[in-house]
């Protein structure tokens, strides 16, 4: 499964490359991030929340940032666990200026895995768009100076 | 498999709704709960808090006034197959729900709980989009009205809060001499849809098509129109004009890969359907005409 | 009582490198977390079911050192309810290595594949062939020689009741009573006590009628760990599976792909059969459960009803990381009869033959019995011939080829179909170093009020067993059914059985029944003759009562009954040369089987020969691929039929189950050995409308080999739908050429075959 999208953020190129390679931004926009811990450099583990509609539940998963290109692109590997199953994301980020504001373009690949019922299959590559979504939307909130409240629950 | 831990909670009036999902975080209203329940048993949802409003009674009517009919969001599947109301004024309603799963599922389901679960081919869904049908979003603050095609924002998402309920679907009745059709192809009878379509089409005296309404399920995220009136309008719908409307679906939908189908499959299926329903509608308008 | 879960590999193939219990251990309400390292202590590695030159690895209930697929229980928790044994799962952290997983045959099978038992040095758990007659010459002569590839996938029995068991372990008495949903449970005895070293005697199994087996529980695998956690707690451990549970690790069956050869002279006589099967076992056909034997049973009866001049087979039987393998309705003889009859149509069709006369030309003939198969079975009887004709009529073939040619000239899109074949269905088998074994027991008793008791080692799972053995003891005995009460299902009150499996009820075990009751019978006559000082001749009994022929003694079975037992009593009643008046026992095996290789180096396996026909008229929508079924006929030969609404049942039932596989059913698994379907939202079954009402006649042939005539009849009906499906599809669809080449034929699936045919995309195809 494949999904790519586009968000523009409002700040300049290198703004927003500080904010995305940032563990600190990272933690405070993941949807339902509860914590984060640094294991290394450009490698954490995640503990989340999640509460989209009527699937919830805590998800630990981890992430590492890698594969720079200058300051146009980086690779992205995430990968959770929880009730509904395993769910690994790949893919790359890059940022292109736009004006004033970034855009920012994305390409993951996404492989899910574990027990899980169809019903959760149908929704895993929604909610992995819909979460991707958020994330840049918070960023964008971040860098466009709003306080985001603690401990968000995704999905809302 | 066995769901966590949840406390219950059964209300009787929206105000006690309304207090009770104000009171607590995670709190998930349960229905017929035909398909929260199964999501439940697989620890998919977790709620902690289930508050039952199977006993609400202002949420369970079915009543016409003027030219919308409006049905309580906690009608079940049965009461509105049932209505001679329904099946006379909004028998597009009818011809799809028949779809829906099996009688057990059908005795127990509400057509609110399937709006708000909103999975992609739900018949419900489809067939609502079609009508342009409106939703009525109720909290302690008031009510607030929002058109279907912006109530569903993805798979099992729709625009609706923890601290609010759908109270009620608003279906504008199709002018009397509309005709309907809704297909679909399955598995097996009562399994979920591999796509389906909800077709109105009106004509004039000459037969020609003066007004069309196309709706989707199992082709993208959520049940989707498309609109195909460029080309239909003003024309009489024969298997040419049926052909490019599905040339004009076909450029409109991205159908993806998933556990019941392959994205190549589904799109033939489009056609084929949409084809089927736009001819099958264009059919009963004319034979209503008569 | 406790509950037990599991928690089980998400991975298909992985190394455990480890497994922090703490917390699930320190949860409220959880009496015991057992990993495969902590069950050490109470078990060894579950024993071998089969052995026949088989690889057994060394494998235990629970994960040890690796999880060979997904869903392999790991970790073990006895809490005060599932709900609670369910939260503990969650607290319970595993550490894996992921390793690289296969799931295909052929990939699994080729150099380089990853190992899952790396001291095999490959993924083949065992391999047999044998030849008889001149193949090389056969093939270099033949006027035609056809090849096809066919495969089929994989699917199993899912019953409606899954697995369950309840074991409790008595601290005090040292003894283990195991109640569990099982289709052999003096196997499971045996198994059970041998996992864990535990005297054989003291454990007790108990089976009640069960919900559905269908082959899938002849084994001794997750039971195994209500008994562990019983041990562990000194409480007795409930555990239901959930259907999820089912799904992944209940006995999986089929998989497998062909390489069939096929000589036939110029005018349509089969020659020559060279025939390669590789078959896919999961992680294990041989302790988990018995499923490797299967593949040695398809060599065996790959050749069919049909007359050949020279045969060679062979077999690799190939490990990979899906879920264990065992047994499911046919154990063999459905995996050799569909590539048969799938090539028998293709082949008529190239040649230009009709299917019907095709098979025609090439039966064994109803007087060629019994007939000795090339491959070395002795076919008992069977009027191959008779059962076509019969079927011809029943499904009206004629009409239906009429109604073809006038519906499928193009002008619809819904093109009619109708698909035959003929089957096999070699019934109690005998096998060596299995527990799918060459005997069975059963005691049949007067009791001091006269009513008569059975105690078998059979078991009923939903086949009518209490029925027909009461209708049998009752016609051999002489009383009525209602006198008559069946005992199964308790290793401490029946002798050592089987258990249903094979179609072994009505050859096995009716026949021991029947032997056992006329057994009592001749002894009970001998007693009243004896009792009358007259001749035993004269003497007989019928309606539950004995009596002299013409005269007008006559004794009811009740008050012989108490005059034997206590009124006044067997001393000074019973001749001496009855040595017991009271019961008889019988051990009854297969007089036509045999172990010991012939001259030519071939073994027999099977009792009973049961054949038959049957035709699926179908309808398939070109544009959509949906495929109805309009019409069902099938025509059985299972010898003398006992309870002919217990026949038709099953010959319903294993039809439709036959279709489910050939539309419906399947375990999807992906190249990282994921499964898809684990509910039944997406493992589906057929329903009652998927189906017509289904037509059924008969042909009966006794068999000579066993006491009543009877032949098995449990599997014949799931043996033959698959085949018949493809036929009828490819009937149907014949104006656009397809051939069948993945199984189940979703819509889906029709619609990609269809894809292929320019004619068709010429005709549907064109894009919106």
């Amino acid at each position: 499964m494949k999904f790519e999208g586009e968000s523009q953020l409002e700040g300049s190129k290198d703004a927003v490359w500080d904010a995305l390679n940032d563990p600190r931004v990272i933690e405070k926009c993941t949807p339902g991030c509860q914590s984060l811990s640094i294991v290394a450099p450009d490698s954490y583990e995640l503990v989340t929340k999640i509460g989209i509609a009527s699937i919830s539940g805590t998800y630990k998963g981890s992430m590492r940032l890698g594969d720079r290109l200058g300051r146009e692109q980086y690779a992205m590997f995430a990968e959770g666990a929880g009730p509904i199953g395993t769910m690994s994301v790949a893919g790359t980020v890059a940022l292109r200026e736009n004006g004033a504001a970034t855009s920012v373009n994305y390409s993951f690949e996404v492989q899910v895995g574990g027990a899980m019922t169809g019903m959760a299959q149908r929704a895993l590559l929604p909610i992995a768009k819909l979460l991707t979504k958020q994330f840049f939307k918070s960023v964008d909130k971040l860098l466009a100076g709003a306080s985001l409240p603690a401990a968000e629950e995704g999905g809302t | 498999m066995k769901p966590k831990s949840f406390d219950y909670v059964r209300v009787d009036t929206l105000p006690a709704l309304f207090a009770a999902l104000g009171a607590h975080d995670n709190a998930k209203i349960v229905a017929g709960g035909q398909s929260l329940v199964p999501m439940m048993n697989f620890r998919v949802a977790q709620p902690e808090v289930l508050v039952d409003i199977n006993g609400v009674e202002a949420l369970r009517h079915v009543v016409r006034e003027g030219a919308v009919l409006r049905i309580g969001a906690l009608a079940r599947y049965r009461d509105v197959i049932d209505s001679p109301l329904v099946r006379d004024s909004v028998p597009l309603l009818v011809a799809a729900l028949g779809h829906v799963g099996y009688p057990a599922i059908r005795n127990r389901g509400t057509l609110g709980g399937s709006v708000v679960h909103n999975d992609p081919s739900a018949e419900t869904g489809v067939a609502l989009c079609c009508l342009g049908a409106e939703l009525v979003v109720a909290s302690a603050e008031g009510e607030r009205v929002v058109p279907i095609a912006e109530f569903f924002v993805t798979t099992y998402l729709t625009d609706i809060a923890p601290h609010e309920v759908l109270a009620e679907l608003r279906i504008p009745v199709p002018a009397p001499r509309t005709g309907y059709a809704f297909r679909e192809v399955a598995k097996r009878v009562g399994d979920f849809a591999i796509v389906n379509v909800a077709a109105l089409v009106a004509v004039d005296t000459r037969g020609a098509t003066t007004a069309v309404s196309l709706a989707l399920g199992g082709v993208a995220e959520t049940p989707v129109a498309v609109d195909v009136g460029a080309a239909l309008l003003g024309r009489p719908l024969d298997a040419a004009r049926a052909a490019e409307a599905a040339r004009l679906v076909d450029a409109a939908i991205d159908p993806q890969d998933d556990n019941v189908a392959g994205g190549e499959y589904k799109r033939h299926l489009a056609g084929v359907l949409v084809k089927q329903a736009l001819l099958a509608a264009h059919e009963d308008a004319l034979a209503k005409g008569a | 009582m406790l509950h037990a879960a599991m928690l089980r590999s998400p991975h298909a193939h992985a190394r455990i490198k480890s497994i922090d219990v703490a917390r699930a251990r320190a949860m409220p309400g959880v009496h015991a977390v057992l990993t495969g390292e902590d069950a050490k202590q109470y078990w060894g590695p579950l024993p071998p079911t089969i052995d026949i030159g088989m690889k057994v690895p060394t494998v235990y209930g629970l994960a040890t050192e690796k999880v060979y697929y997904m869903g392999e229980p790991v970790v073990a928790v006895a809490a005060d309810s599932r709900y609670l044994a369910e939260d503990a799962l969650e607290l319970i952290d595993v550490e894996y290595e992921p390793l690289p997983a296969v799931t295909d045959t052929e990939a699994a099978l080729a150099p380089g594949a990853p190992l899952l038992y790396p001291d095999w040095g490959d993924n083949v758990q065992c391999e047999w062939g044998m030849a008889v007659g001149p193949v090389d010459e056969v093939f270099a002569q033949a006027a035609h020689v056809f090849d096809y590839r066919i495969p089929q996938h994989r699917y199993s029995g899912v019953s409606l009741e899954g697995r369950a068991a309840l074991a409790q372990f008595d601290a005090y008495s040292r003894k283990l009573t195991l109640h569990c949903s099982t289709q052999s449970p003096n196997l499971v005895r045996t198994l059970v006590a041998q996992t864990f070293n535990f005297p054989e005697h003291d454990v007790q199994v108990i089976a009640p009628d069960i919900g559905g087996g269908y082959g899938n529980k002849l084994q001794a695998d997750a039971e195994v760990i209500p008994c562990l956690l019983s041990l562990a707690t000194g409480r007795p451990v409930k555990w239901t599976e959930s259907r999820q549970e089912n799904l992944l690790s209940g006995m999986q069956c089929r998989d497998y792909v062909w390489y069939l050869r096929v000589a036939v002279s110029r005018d349509g006589i089969l020659q020559g059969l060279d025939a390669k099967v590789y078959g896919n076992v999961g992680c294990d056909g041989t302790c988990h459960a018995a499923g490797a034997g299967k593949f040695l049973v398809a060599c065996g009866y790959v050749p069919g009803p049909y007359k050949w001049q020279a045969f060679k087979v062979s077999t690799k039987v190939a490990v990979s990381n899906k879920a264990p393998s065992g047994a499911y309705r046919g154990y063999g003889k459905d995996i050799a009869n569909f590539p048969l009859e799938v090539a028998m149509n293709r082949m008529a069709d190239a040649l230009g033959i009709s299917p019907v006369e095709f098979r025609r030309r090439n039966f064994i003939g109803r007087d060629e019995f019994p007939y000795q198969q090339i491959s070395g079975p002795i076919y008992d009887s069977g009027d191959y011939a008779l059962c076509l004709s019969k079927l011809l009529d029943l499904v009206d073939y004629d009409g239906v080829k009429r109604r073809q040619a006038r519906q499928n000239d193009g002008t619809g899109s819904r093109y009619l179909g109708i698909g035959l074949a003929s089957m096999l269905e070699p019934s109690g088998g005998a096998v060596p170093n299995c527990i799918f074994n060459s005997y069975e027991v059963a005691t049949v008793r007067l009791m001091p009020e006269g009513g008569i008791l059975v105690l078998t080692g059979h078991q009923d799972i939903g086949q009518g067993t209490e029925t027909t053995l009461c209708q049998v003891v009752a016609d051999e005995l002489g009383c009525t059914p209602d006198d008559v009460r069946i005992i199964y299902g308790d290793t401490n009150a029946v002798p050592y059985g089987m258990g249903p499996w094979s179609s072994r009820g009505a050859t096995f075990n009716v026949s021991c029944v029947a032997e056992a009751a006329r057994t009592l019978k001749r002894n009970l006559i001998e007693v009243a003759a004896h009792l009358w000082q007259c001749e035993a001749t004269g003497v007989d009994i019928a309606g539950g009562a004995i009596a002299e022929a013409g005269g007008e003694r006559t004794l009811t079975l009740k008050a012989l009954g108490n005059q034997l037992h206590l009124w006044p009593g067997a001393f000074g009643i019973v001749p001496k040369h009855v040595t017991n008046p009271f019961e008889a026992t019988h051990y009854w095996t297969s007089p036509i089987a045999s172990w010991a290789p012939d001259e030519l180096g071939r073994i027999r396996l099977y009792s009973t020969h049961p054949s038959g026909s049957s035709a699926i008229v179908v309808e398939v929508d070109a544009e959509t691929g949906k495929i109805e079924v309009k019409d069902i006929a099938i025509v059985d030969d299972c010898g003398v039929i006992i309870n002919p609404m217990i026949v038709e049942g099953q010959l319903h039932g294993g039809y439709v189950q036959g279709i489910g596989g050939a539309l419906l059913e399947e375990f999807h698994y992906d190249e990282r050995g994921q499964l898809w379907n684990t509910d039944l939202t997406s493992y589906l079954h057929p329903l009652a409308t998927d189906v017509p009402a289904i037509k059924c006649d008969h042909v009966i042939s006794p068999s000579p080999y066993t006491a009543l005539g009877t032949k098995g009849m449990g599997e014949g009906s799931a043996i033959m739908p698959v085949a018949v499906m493809v036929n009828a599809v490819e009937d149907a669809l014949r104006p656009f050429g397809v051939r069948v080449s993945e199984l189940p034929l979703t819509p889906e699936r029709v619609i990609a075959l269809l894809r292929t045919s320019p004619r068709w995309r010429e005709m549907y195809g064109a894009p919106a």
